[in-house]
């Protein structure tokens, strides 16, 4: 169920809110997990064994982690996350390990009969088990003894598709207080964050997406018969959209749990006004790169061993969130073109790139567009060789006159709309109350009009 | 991570929570209005069966499929649907200035085009097959065939195109075509006729047929390659049926469309239209007028003619001989100016009639055949195959 259905947005929505307010604070959390559980069956209960084996075993290994004696204290997290990264692995890479091992070994090793289908969410949640895991080892955190309540956190409805990947740490204040933790300005908040949320994904998001669709996509005019200009319009309007689409549906999550009283942190902060790849890195999908610095680089030792460790640790993490993305070798090599474009910032880039003002953004903006390409390289229709070629090597084809025609206003309004002048001009707007509720009510309806028009296109970003 | 302050005043604020009174009345209210709107069965301007709820089983809920089902029921059956689509399309077409709609394009002076940016490996393929068997029926029968390809309406109206709109070159396409057909069967090429005429009623606007007027310069120009005198229009008096929104208009619901008008003749010729059981096998199901004037009060209006597209029927005319009559939709309102040519019309559509020609014809011993089909269905169309298919009866 995404949220941008009506079938959520009329009838799951409405009916977990009036039920979740309606029970006592000591109740919210059975009621919330019985929501989350509803939600995750949603496309079948196939999956249901296996995230209820999960969240058992690790509510018990956390438990058996804190009180266990100092020698075993080091070993039993490493087994707990070598289990849930084996489940990860299984389902989403074993098949594509099998094909790696089969093309340089020649082993003719048959494929595992898993389905095409992922278990839905599973790279967020067995993230978040993980973090919690790690700090119940580390000592930062008591280990959860409410089965009920780690459930909630592990099945958390708002976050069950796409994340954010938001730590249990980060949750657990607000989820030990059932009876405070729901207030109308958090509710109010919320409902704001969910409709901007919201529009971003259902107006701006799969409207721009068309036009990259539009070339590379079934019934497409096809990425070899596209003009130079036309191939950088097309991926230009694939950056947009990836963005709106992941961003808002951040938003929709952090909004929906706000109105159930949980404040979770942003996961994006305008990433595409960055003046570096670094700070672009600060700004695009934190939850999941703090993950890789708190649970990967860090313990690694970061920046503390020296200069060649350090290299080698920021490879890791970067093949790590490049292949996070899928079983797929072009996600790795995007990580690794991360890796690249970091270490020559780190490395002497990073004082020029502070000093200037409008060459580093359109530095950044230029390698992280050329970035989505390697990304998007393994879809049909968009090979990374034919795509570098027609967006490096000048030549004819379908001119961009009538997708500058049909997806222009829509281009230039999500380019206004990654800089920081919509929040400017809300806060103006917000001011007048009368303004203010004005056009809050006219952007929700328009949401509807969208959603109900729509075809509800899932998240990009629920594939990874 | 950043913290939002929400307490501002020391806590109090005066206005309470608007924005959240407003979202709560949005929420429950719409979804209240849903629970008690009236559901429907059919959704009339997208030309479908809305979903009804789903059947419960036990089954159906564990694997999924009865939540799936539920939410269609729930977005098709949705309050206000046809307002929501509406305002969604014309948020589209005004504040976002599309150029194009559900696969339509936009064009100027509110013209709706099918888009045709690009014709795929499988449709070429489909192409070619669909030259060859025509040819091949053509060469099979010699000096009776007619092939009259229509061009689309933006091969004549290319200006009114929304700017840059890289079309295939249905030109050159047809050119082609005609050259390959033209080699065993007599063909009809439009263009020219057409483009002199551009400034009539050729093609609808918001459907993607063309007009009854369009239809008769096509069978004027047909009479004039067989040496017949055509149906008079100045002699008898047409009727004109108004507020037709075609399928053009279905996919776009474009907020400012022009309603298109069908004017005709009415013709008093019967049709029998019958049942299929075999090959060259068939028995009479109904006899009825040309035109079912009763489909004038539907949204579905250019249905009318010829009742649709039925499998095979057969139609009395006042003329000499007879013409088989192989088609598309395009030939429903072109057949009934033919009934002033010929004593019996037949009409083959190969959507609903799956065997070869060659059986039908000899049995019913037809002096002629016309193959009548729009670029757009002839390019695609995988039943035109049968046409050359050898008989199957000994």
């Amino acid at each position: 169920m995404v949220f941008n259905s009506v079938v959520f947005l009329f009838c799951f929505l409405p009916l977990s809110l009036l039920l979740y307010y309606l029970v006592p604070g000591r109740a919210k959390n059975a009621v919330l997990l019985a929501e989350s559980l509803i939600f995750y069956c949603w496309t079948g209960v196939a999956f249901l064994p296996l995230i209820a084996v999960l969240i058992a075993f690790n509510y018990l290994w956390a438990l058996l982690t804190a009180r266990a004696k100092s020698k075993l204290r080091g070993l039993l997290p490493l087994a707990a996350v070598l289990v849930n990264l084996g489940v990860l692995v299984y389902f989403k890479y074993a098949n594509f390990l099998i094909d790696t091992v089969n093309q340089v070994a020649h082993l003719g090793l048959a494929a595992l009969n898993i389905g095409t289908v992922l278990p839905l969410g599973i790279s967020y949640y067995i993230f978040k088990i993980i973090s919690y895991e790690v700090d119940v080892c580390t000592g930062k955190i008591a280990p959860e003894k409410n089965f009920i309540t780690f459930a909630v956190y592990v099945l958390f409805f708002p976050q069950l598709i796409v994340g954010p990947i938001v730590k249990y740490r980060e949750m657990a204040d607000q989820l030990h207080d059932g009876a405070n933790r729901c207030t109308p300005a958090r509710a109010e908040h919320g409902a704001e964050l969910f409709v901007f949320g919201l529009a971003k994904k259902v107006i701006l998001a799969d409207s721009i997406g068309a036009l990259w669709t539009d070339i590379i996509g079934a019934g497409g005019v096809g990425l070899a018969n596209v003009s130079t200009p036309l191939a950088w319009l097309g991926i230009i309007a694939y950056s947009l959209q990836l963005y709106f689409d992941f961003a808002g549906y951040s938003e929709m999550s952090n909004g929906l749990a706000a109105l159930l009283g949980f404040d979770c942190p942003a996961n994006f902060n305008l990433p595409y006004i960055s003046g570096s790849i670094t700070e672009f890195w600060r700004r695009w999908h934190i939850t999941l790169s703090g993950w890789f610095r708190d649970y990967i680089y860090i313990p690694l030792g970061g920046n503390r061993k020296g200069q060649a460790r350090q290299l080698l640790n920021m490879f890791l993490v970067w093949a790590a969130t490049g292949i996070w993305h899928g079983a797929s070798w072009n996600f790795i090599a995007w990580g690794l073109y991360y890796f690249v474009l970091l270490t020559i910032e780190k490395t002497f880039l990073l004082k020029y790139l502070k000093k200037g003002k409008v060459w580093p953004h359109i530095y950044t903006l230029f390698f992280v567009v050329l970035g989505w390409g390697i990304f998007t390289a393994n879809q049909p229709g968009a090979p990374l060789g034919l795509l570098l070629q027609k967006l490096f090597v000048p030549q004819g084809g379908i001119s961009p006159v009538y997708y500058l025609r049909n997806y222009g206003v829509l281009l230039v309004l999500g380019c206004v709309c990654s800089s920081a002048l919509p929040h400017w001009l809300w806060e103006k707007i917000s001011k007048n109350t009368v303004a203010k509720l004005l056009v809050f009510a006219l952007l929700t309806a328009l949401c509807v009009c969208y959603v109900v028009a729509a075809t509800n296109a899932t998240a990009l970003y629920a594939n990874f | 991570m950043s913290k939002v302050v929400y307490r501002k005043n020391g806590g109090r604020r005066r206005a309470g929570y608007p924005l959240l009174v407003l979202c709560a009345v949005l929420l429950f209210g719409f979804s209240l209005v849903n629970i008690v709107w009236p559901k429907r069965t059919q959704l009339e301007l997208e030309n479908r069966k809305a979903a009804q709820l789903p059947a419960f089983s036990v089954s159906a809920l564990l694997d999924g499929s009865w939540q799936s089902g539920f939410a269609r029921w729930m977005q098709d059956q949705f309050s206000l649907r046809d307002a929501a689509v509406n305002t969604q399309r014309a948020a589209d077409e005004v504040l976002f200035r599309k150029a194009e709609e559900g696969g339509i394009l936009l064009g100027k002076d509110r013209w709706m085009f099918t888009k045709l940016f690009t014709v795929d490996d499988a449709t070429r393929k489909q192409l070619a097959k669909n030259v060859q068997a025509v040819s091949e029926f053509a060469a099979n029968h010699p000096g009776k065939v007619t092939f009259l390809l229509a061009p689309s309406a933006s091969v004549i109206y290319p200006e009114e195109l929304p700017a840059g709109a890289p079309m295939v070159d249905e030109n050159a396409m047809l050119d082609d075509i005609f050259a390959k057909v033209g080699q065993s069967a007599d063909v009809i090429d439009l263009r020219g006729t057409f483009t002199d005429l551009k400034d009539e009623y050729l093609y609808f606007k918001t459907d993607h047929h063309w007009t009854p007027n369009g239809a008769y310069r096509a069978y004027e120009q047909f009479c004039s390659l067989k040496g017949l005198t055509p149906f008079d229009r100045a002699a008898h008096e047409p009727i004109t049926v108004t507020d037709f929104q075609g399928t053009h208009y279905s996919a776009t619901r474009l907020w400012n469309v022009e309603n298109d008008e069908i004017t005709y003749y009415p013709f008093d010729s019967l049709m029998t239209i019958y049942k299929i059981t075999g090959e060259a096998a068939y028995e009479p199901e109904t006899t009825e007028n040309i035109v079912n004037m009763q489909k004038f009060n539907t949204r579905d209006k250019y249905a009318a003619f010829l009742d649709g597209n039925n499998g095979y029927s057969t139609i009395e005319g006042r003329g000499t001989g007879s013409i088989l009559v192989v088609k598309d939709s395009y030939a429903n309102s072109f057949v009934p100016y033919l009934t002033e040519n010929y004593a019996k019309i037949g009409v083959v559509d190969f959507r609903n009639f799956k065997y070869g020609l060659d059986s039908t014809i000899e049995k019913e011993g037809y002096d002629e055949v016309l193959v009548l089909y729009n670029f757009q269905t002839f390019i695609a169309d995988t039943n035109l195959i049968y046409i050359s298919r050898p008989s199957t009866l000994s």
